[in-house]
């Protein structure tokens, strides 16, 4: 039995706890059995082990040779034995007074943590991951959380050590929305996929922004216990934005279309976007708002020849003719006073072609919003600066929905005429949400999501944002996300982002430049406090889990492969046939193959003892090495 | 600010450059010939070779028993003080064996002893009063390690400091020394503190060398591993041989003391305190260093057990010094 106890100076709400026999974990929960204080639980917020007899070196105590270790060692003395381990604890819930010193401390039983740990069941909440520090605890835990979270460590699959942290999603209702913030290789795609996995599994509606492509729910996980797979097929549609989904432009508003044309072109200067607003009329169809737009072009390059054939008079002009320089003077005395130069209707017709070449008007975004009423999971995937401009139209279109319906049924009036049509609540998510909504600066989707994050939670919409700098995603929106996943973050700025928006102390913070991929810190209001978990293993791999440089030898490999069968019917080869050979290995591995090729090939191979070479009256032979016995 | 008169300068001025004419450099005698007088007059520079971990083994089979005391005060000034004292005794597998005392002249047997070595001695009843405190704490070790020698058969007794303080103020000693000959346990003191003055009344040294004690004599003059092995004629201390040791990189060597009788013994027993003995460190070795932090009562360890133990009315009127009350 490992002997633990309260020692120096306690308060009331932090206590140092020294063992000799046992380590601390981080984050575990103890009990401090102070029997006037009614046994109060604390957790390891920090751990430390020292040895008095391996000081650290200085002056006066020097590192102890190993001679004198091994010696000790042999008449019975391990100074491994002399250390002493450290925690300092914070208690869960503040004491009236401080803690006795020397209270004994105990592991506690699950029960009596049940309610710090586990806030639903695994059937109504998101299980996220394996909740830090509870490896000793979880060995009361019932069966209905067992071997729900099983890890990766690398490429394995390890069982599920600890109690699983699972987060009550539906109460998103009360504390809206989700943010997941980490460096690259933080582990924050797959917290994202655990996260989106699990409201595939509730069924949960969402719109993912997929930028990076990644998204894709079919290859389960290798490795993963039978139990804890789950066949995604049918939960999810992927769409790519210009190609199956787009926008129809009779829907766009005058603004709609402003956002689309500032995105086409990084830019939009003021006077383009009065020519665009003055142009566009409500139900414009593309055809028609291009045809207006070419028609002014076209009028004020020539509109000094159009005048002077119309003051001519119409006697030399046939009837087409004239009609279109009639509407080419209308169409100038109409628009040219309010739309400025050439050049600024020039870089309209640049900006619209540009959208209209990636195709964004060829469809609508109807598939979506089925898709959605299905209680799918819609990843759209696009290049990041058209995927903003889509997806903040379709997630526009749909907001609306169901912000309209919403209204209707609050007001009492839904179903009366049948207006407005049902529409599902769902979840909005983007990974580089700081690009969609980024801080001091506009963003096509900025104004939706930040309207989402302040006023989603009415009609039952909910943000998850990823990024990897918190730090530049707009402050509204960060400061309305109440649950944080925080990852392995480096960048000071971004850490001091984080404090601010969190209730993560020093300690923690002072983590997270060291946290191990996988590892986060989960603060959420719908908790209560910041846990410290461990993701588990995501049910299915991204398609671009193998790594590129690894795809690099794969293919030498392959193509060695190919080049070694091809040699192997040829073979022995000499200098005098060389030049046939080198056509005949070409047409097997179907390219050309020259004669230097092939005779640098052979020399490789013998280098690394593969063939092997001889002087023969027909110059060198390159053969099969002679087989022993 | 501190205040220097002039007078505090000229004598401390005066202590300088009596010292550094006692050193060797100053005298101009090498290093060599120093050794060389040593040599000659003393006796051999001997290297000492580390054991390996069968060697250990095979010639000290079994623990190594460390043995420490340590003695703090609390009070003020005669008889209105209280010495507390601590020994233990620690096998290198963890058996562990400890003794307190506590020597009060309030109490009157302590008094009586005092007075007895005071009229004995002719001390002062303070001089008497120290000299109670290391008989006891002297016997309280060799007590304890007694102890431990009832149930242990150690491979080795290790004493923190020379026998000769042993021999010189603890009752027991004899018993002791008998029983670890009677049943071959090698015995030695550590000198972390060599204290004597043998080696100038052995020789004769240049000029002002020969005011110098063994350490002043011995520093820097042995290498590492190096031990000077005293002519057997050389009796200084009887029974006990001291071999002056350097075994670590420190410059001051250390003496252990040894009992003739084990002469057979003394080189494995210089070679596995040397084996124990970190080459960066004091040249003590490790397992003394152990002992003793678990033996060492700090004053603060001790105005604990004093404030835990004595009702504050008492220790207010008899044993808290004025001084303790100084405001600044």
């Amino acid at each position: 039995m490992d002997i633990m106890q309260v020692v120096g100076a306690t308060t009331e709400r932090e206590v140092f706890v020294a063992s000799r026999t046992r380590k601390f974990r981080i984050n575990e929960i103890l009990v401090i059995e102070d029997q006037d204080l009614g046994g109060p639980q604390a957790e390891v917020v920090h751990t430390e082990s020292v040895n008095r007899l391996v000081p650290l070196s200085s002056e006066r105590n020097s590192i102890v040779d190993e001679k004198v270790l091994e010696g000790l060692r042999q008449v019975g003395f391990n100074i491994d034995q002399e250390e002493i381990n450290v925690a300092r604890l914070r208690l869960l819930e503040g004491c009236p007074y401080p803690i006795k010193v020397g209270s004994a401390v105990r592991v506690p039983q699950f029960a009596e943590v049940e309610r710090y740990l586990v806030r639903t069941t695994p059937q109504n909440g998101l299980t996220l991951g394996v909740i830090e520090g509870t490896e000793e605890v979880a060995a009361g835990m019932p069966e209905s959380l067992q071997g729900i979270a099983p890890l990766l460590a690398g490429q394995e699959i390890l069982p599920q050590k600890g109690v699983p942290m699972i987060l009550d999603f539906k109460q998103m209702d009360q504390y809206p929305h989700i943010g997941v913030f980490g460096a690259p290789g933080s582990g924050k795609s797959v917290a994202l996929r655990v996260l989106l996995e699990g409201l595939m599994e509730k069924r949960v509606p969402g719109i993912v922004a997929d930028p990076h492509w990644e998204m894709l729910f079919e290859s389960g996980t290798p490795g993963l216990p039978e139990r804890n797979r789950t066949d995604f097929t049918g939960r999810y549609e992927v769409y790519t934005a210009g190609k199956d989904v787009g926008i129809a432009f009779s829907d766009l508003t005058d603004s709609d279309l402003t956002k689309l044309l500032r995105a086409a072109g990084g830019s939009l200067s003021e006077p383009m976007e009065n020519a665009a607003k003055t142009l566009h009329q409500e139900k414009d169809t593309l055809a028609a708002f291009k045809e207006r737009l070419n028609l002014l072009v076209t009028a004020m390059e020539q509109e000094v020849t159009i005048r002077r054939k119309l003051n001519a008079g119409y006697d030399d002009l046939d009837v087409q003719e004239r009609e279109k320089l009639e509407r080419m003077a209308d169409i100038l005395d109409t628009y040219k006073s309010s739309v400025g130069h050439l050049a600024t209707l020039k870089g309209l017709q640049w900006r619209l072609t540009r959208l209209e070449r990636e195709g964004l008007f060829s469809k609508d975004v109807k598939s979506i919003l089925d898709a959605l009423k299905a209680r799918k999971l819609v990843v759209i995937r696009g290049s990041l600066w058209f995927l903003q401009v889509f997806v903040s139209y379709a997630i526009g279109k749909a907001y609306g929905l169901r912000r309209a319906y919403r209204e209707e049924v609050q007001k009492g009036e839904y179903g009366g005429r049948g207006k407005t049509e049902k529409f599902p609540p769902f979840v909005v998510v983007a990974d580089e949400a700081h690009v969609f909504a980024p801080k001091s600066l506009d963003a096509p989707a900025k104004s939706l999501i930040r309207e989402i994050a302040q006023e989603g939670r009415k009609f039952g919409v909910f943000l998850v944002l990823a990024t990897q700098r918190p730090a530049l995603l707009d402050d509204t929106t960060t400061a309305m996300l109440s649950t944080k996943i925080i990852m392995r973050t480096v960048r000071s700025m971004d850490i001091s982002a984080i404090r601010e928006e969190t209730d993560l102390g020093s300690e923690e913070t002072s983590r997270l430049p060291y946290l191990a991929s996988g590892d986060c810190f989960v603060s959420s209001a719908i908790l209560g406090r910041t846990f410290a978990v461990r993701i588990r293993a995501a049910k299915t791999v991204s398609p671009f889990s193998q790594n590129p440089f690894d795809e690099l030898d794969a293919e030498e490999r392959e193509e060695d492969r190919q080049i070694w069968q091809a040699l192997e019917s040829v073979l022995p080869v000499s200098e005098s046939n060389l030049m046939q050979a080198a056509r005949d290995v070409g047409q097997r591995v179907g390219r050309p193959i020259s004669n230097q090729d092939l005779r640098r090939l052979l020399d490789t191979y013998t280098v690394n003892g593969r063939l092997t070479a001889s002087d023969t009256m027909l110059g060198m032979e390159w053969a099969f090495p002679a087989q022993n016995g | 600010m501190l205040q220097l008169s002039e007078e505090m300068k000229i004598k401390m001025k005066h202590l300088n450059e009596h010292l550094l004419a006692t050193q060797a450099e100053a005298l101009n005698v090498g290093r060599e010939d120093l050794r060389d007088i040593l040599r000659e007059g003393i006796g051999p520079f001997r290297p000492t070779r580390t054991l390996t971990k069968e060697e250990v083994g095979r010639k000290f089979p079994g623990a190594i028993l460390g043995v420490d005391g340590s003695n703090n005060g609390y009070g003020g000034s005669f008889p209105h003080e209280v010495a507390v004292l601590q020994a233990a005794a620690i096998m290198t597998t963890g058996e562990t064996y400890l003794k307190a005392d506590v020597v009060a002249p309030l109490l009157p047997e302590a008094r009586e002893r005092v007075e007895e070595i005071a009229r004995h001695d002719g001390l002062t009843h303070e001089q008497a009063m120290d000299r109670l405190v290391k008989m006891t704490g002297a016997e309280l070790e060799i007590q304890v390690a007694l102890s431990a020698l009832e149930e242990q058969t150690p491979a080795l007794v290790l004493l923190d400091g020379g026998l000769l303080r042993y021999r010189t103020l603890a009752p027991s000693w004899g018993t002791l020394r008998e029983k670890v000959l009677r049943r071959n346990i090698p015995i030695a003191g550590v000198i972390e503190e060599i204290g004597t003055r043998e080696i100038a009344r052995s020789v004769r040294l240049p000029g002002a060398l020969g005011e110098l004690y063994d350490r002043g004599v011995l520093y820097g003059l042995l290498e590492p591993g190096e031990a000077l092995w005293p002519l057997p004629t050389l009796q200084w201390k009887q029974d006990i041989y001291t071999v002056f040791a350097r075994l670590s990189h420190d410059p001051h060597p250390v003496g252990i003391d040894l009992l003739r009788e084990q002469e057979a013994r003394f080189q494995d027993i210089v070679q596995i305190i040397y084996t124990l003995t970190p080459s960066g460190g004091r040249g003590i070795p490790l397992w003394l260093d152990v002992v003793d932090e678990r033996t060492r009562l700090s004053s603060a360890a001790v105005e604990l057990i004093v404030e835990t133990f004595i009702d504050p009315a008492v220790r207010q009127k008899l044993l808290i010094p004025k001084r303790d009350r100084r405001d600044f």
